[in-house]
């Protein structure tokens, strides 16, 4: 009887869990003013030649051996999870660290994870530009104790951009591979 | 029969030997020990970076971490004070804090404690080992010897495996 009780509370918490509500934070949907930035081969990154696919976006540098990388690791898998649907979706990891970061470290340091990301980095004043429309932290701070010499500080969150170049989710830098995928794939099927 | 009396007595007198030394030492184990893969450009190897490069190394090189466990088997605390890596050019104890959807990593100030009978962790998003201006490129199934120096046990060398996330 017990047994009986808690499948059907099982069942009934899972049927609770619908697939068509997204996974992470959903934003209302807001235009992320255009911008222009360089990519890890040199070229023109601009925002709005991106429409008709998902994009998404990691504020991360390449100096970072831990969370950055981690992200990067978890990018690589949703990628291969999406199969068929990767080609639709972009990720794009813009840098917080423009001082280090030139468009051939980020080649390098992208290219362990898949050829297919984007790397972006650019002049001080478009990079804080593009930060204050997602709304992102970046804190420099300086340690003179540490062969470093200085580390960043910064937000750790994914955003979700949509095929028309409205923000509309937040996801966290620690989500399981299912659910980012889970909500990418929303995304495109509610467009298609 | 005092034969038999003598031979208890020397295996008490081990036996409390043996006692006092798990109450006041440590015993470290370590466990666990792996690293992500890590790909350097060419110019940035070592020998061929230019001596001005190798000197500002603040502003340039390619990083790595490891990552692992270390246990103490014995009765008295001990502390991780340092790790040394030939693959690198500087190994220093950092910590990764998230506080909601900001981050920080700073150096990891007098050490990590290894409690009595317990162990410290160092894992993914917390505390770990940086591996500063790497020479090389680190690939899958490679191994990078590390020493770490104990306050109490001394140093310790052992090997970490390069392996994915």
């Amino acid at each position: 009887m017990r047994t009986w009780f808690i499948l059907c509370l099982a069942l009934f918490l899972s049927a609770c869990r619908s697939d068509d509500v997204f996974r992470g934070s959903v934003m209302p949907e807001t235009p992320i003013p255009d911008f222009t930035l360089r990519d890890q081969q040199g070229e023109a990154f601009k925002l709005s030649e991106q429409r008709g696919k998902v994009l998404l976006f990691f504020f991360g540098y390449t100096f970072c051996p831990d969370v950055c990388p981690l992200t990067l690791s978890t990018w690589k898998r949703v990628e291969e999870a999406l199969q068929a649907d990767a080609p639709h979706v972009k990720f794009v990891y813009v840098t917080v660290d423009p001082e280090r970061d030139t468009p051939e470290k980020l080649k390098t340091h992208l290219a362990v994870f898949s050829s297919t990301f984007t790397g972006l980095t650019g002049d001080s004043t478009a990079l804080r530009e593009v930060y204050a429309s997602f709304g992102v932290y970046i804190e420099k701070v300086n340690i003179a104790a540490s062969a470093a010499g200085y580390l960043m500080n910064h937000s750790t969150r994914m955003f979700v951009v949509d095929q028309n170049g409205n923000l509309r989710l937040l996801i966290d830098h620690d989500a399981p591979v299912a659910d980012v995928v889970h909500d990418l794939r929303l995304l495109l099927k509610a467009k298609k | 029969m005092s034969k038999f009396w003598s031979f208890g007595l020397v295996m008490a007198l081990a036996l409390c030997t043996g006692c006092q030394r798990s109450s006041d030492t440590a015993e470290i184990i370590v466990d666990e020990v792996w690293s992500r893969p890590v790909l350097i450009a060419e110019a940035t190897h070592h020998g061929a970076m230019a001596d001005s490069a190798m000197a500002n190394m603040h502003h340039a090189g390619s990083n790595g971490v490891v990552y692992l466990v270390v246990k103490n088997r014995g009765g008295a605390a001990d502390r991780l004070l340092r790790a040394h890596a030939n693959v690198c050019e500087a190994t220093e104890l950092h910590e990764t804090i998230i506080d909601g959807d900001r981050m920080r990593m700073q150096p990891v100030e007098g050490g990590i404690e290894i409690p009595a009978r317990g162990s410290a962790k160092l894992e993914p998003r917390g505390r770990h080992i940086m591996l500063m201006g790497l020479k090389r490129s680190l690939a899958v199934g490679d191994s990078i010897e590390l020493h770490l120096d104990f306050e109490k046990s001394g140093s310790k060398t052992v090997f970490s495996v390069v392996r994915q996330p």
